[in-house]
């Protein structure tokens, strides 16, 4: 199917920097295979972006022009990060007088893909808010296993995430909602729930020493 | 007993603050020392992400702003309230600014709690939680979504008890009133 020059957006929804963060990572892919078809891709950092006049400026011209916004964010504290949302409220002032299509990828650092449903519902809420068509989200669990480096280069452990975001990828450049096939693949554990939470927590250990805090991260500096 | 009251309103939107007056004359009028915080009028940087609070200096957040003393606010009190306009079912930007630089209140390491994974405690005890979500209008979806989400938040942030409520921007002071007794009698909140 023609793209006929359609427009995709990628708002990165992690704060940190460029090529560190695992929302990006899955993001990236998606914006490549879309590229791949003939779309054309813009990806903007949405933290970097509220810092200025003219970066939420620029967000909001990219959310207007865009056919296809894709949210790829990190879950934090059951929802999403407070620039996202900062986002949402700026877009949903501002209004858009074309009806985007909306799709989200989320990942926490829980094993279980289900923590991100809450943060779903809002991102769909916001959808229906702002005026656009909600085409679904993708949660994945245990992304603290995943890092910023590009998706081909992460190894097996993220062969169901591929799996899934290819499918996204079909439905989405055919101006399809995503498949249930493709959110059962990302919810799918990338290890044992037990081998992730064992290595997650000798992994705090490991950088507490590089610290020098190993014997400090259990203390309550606020302790009344 | 003291409560502290995480006001979310954000600036387009400060009529809403009267809401948060009628939570702290409540909670005053049932002898509580009450503090609050316009999250709006401080500075709060948006969280890096970086987990510095919990690995470089555990329980304290890298960046030195007015997140560190919302932080020590919040584990000092016997009751949190967030009052926040409901936006798209979750928290005002405002608030979760605070809440998303807060996680250096629980520890790093996992547990599992009703068959989930959630983060251990860090703190013997944390507060108790009201939600107080404001809305226009009735939207059942939005309701739902805060009321579940402010759930979520006390299983992670491991407050012993919790109670949501949703105030309509046209109740008059004493429906409003009515819907908070409710909800502090939920939690156990006395005299």
């Amino acid at each position: 199917m023609s793209s006929d020059g359609k427009r995709v957006l990628l708002l990165v929804g992690s704060p940190k920097a460029a090529g560190e963060s695992a929302s990006e990572a899955l993001g990236a892919y998606v914006i490549e295979k879309m590229d791949q078809r003939g779309w054309n891709s813009e990806t903007i950092f949405i933290r970097t972006s509220l810092q200025s006049d003219k970066g939420r400026a620029m967000l909001l011209e990219a959310v207007e022009n865009a056919d296809l916004i894709i949210l790829s964010f990190p879950l934090y504290v059951d929802s999403l990060p407070a620039p996202v949302i900062e986002a949402m409220e700026l877009i949903f002032m501002h209004g858009l007088e074309k009806e985007a299509r909306f799709a989200v990828i989320a990942n926490c650092g829980f094993p279980e893909a289900q923590h991100n449903n809450l943060a779903l519902a809002i991102c769909r809420r916001f959808a229906k808010a702002a005026g656009m068509e909600w085409v679904g989200g993708l949660a994945l669990g245990m992304g603290g296993a995943l890092s910023g480096k590009p998706l081909e280069d992460q190894g097996g452990m993220v062969r169901s995430v591929v799996k899934s975001l290819n499918l996204a990828v079909e439905a989405l450049a055919n101006d399809e909602s995503i498949p249930d096939e493709a959110i059962g693949l990302m919810a799918r554990p990338l290890i044992p729930a037990w081998m992730y939470t064992t290595i997650g927590n000798i992994g705090w250990r490991r950088q507490a020493k590089r610290y020098g805090t190993r014997k400090k991260l259990h203390d309550r500096p606020y302790q009344r | 007993m003291k409560a502290l009251v995480l006001n979310g309103v954000g600036k387009n939107a400060q009529h809403l603050d009267r809401i948060g007056d009628i939570v702290m004359r409540e909670l005053r009028s049932l002898q509580w020392e009450v503090h609050d915080l316009v999250l709006r009028d401080i500075e709060i940087a948006a969280c890096m992400g970086c987990f510095g609070c919990w690995v470089q200096t555990p329980g304290v957040c890298l960046i030195d702003d007015d997140a560190r003393e919302v932080t020590r606010k919040i584990i000092g009190s016997d009751l949190v309230v967030y009052v926040t306009p409901i936006t798209f079912g979750g928290y005002s930007s405002d608030l979760k600014k605070a809440l998303d630089r807060s996680i250096g209140l629980i520890s790093p390491f996992f547990t599992r709690i009703n068959g989930e994974v959630h983060h251990r405690k860090r703190y013997v005890q944390a507060a108790k939680l009201l939600g107080v979500g404001i809305q226009n209008k009735p939207d059942e979806e939005s309701e739902l979504i805060f009321k579940t989400l402010i759930g979520r938040n006390a299983i992670n942030m491991h407050n012993p008890a919790h109670a949501a409520c949703v105030l309509y921007e046209n109740q008059s002071d004493p429906e409003i009133q009515v819907v908070l007794q409710r909800a502090l009698s939920e939690l156990g909140v006395t005299s």
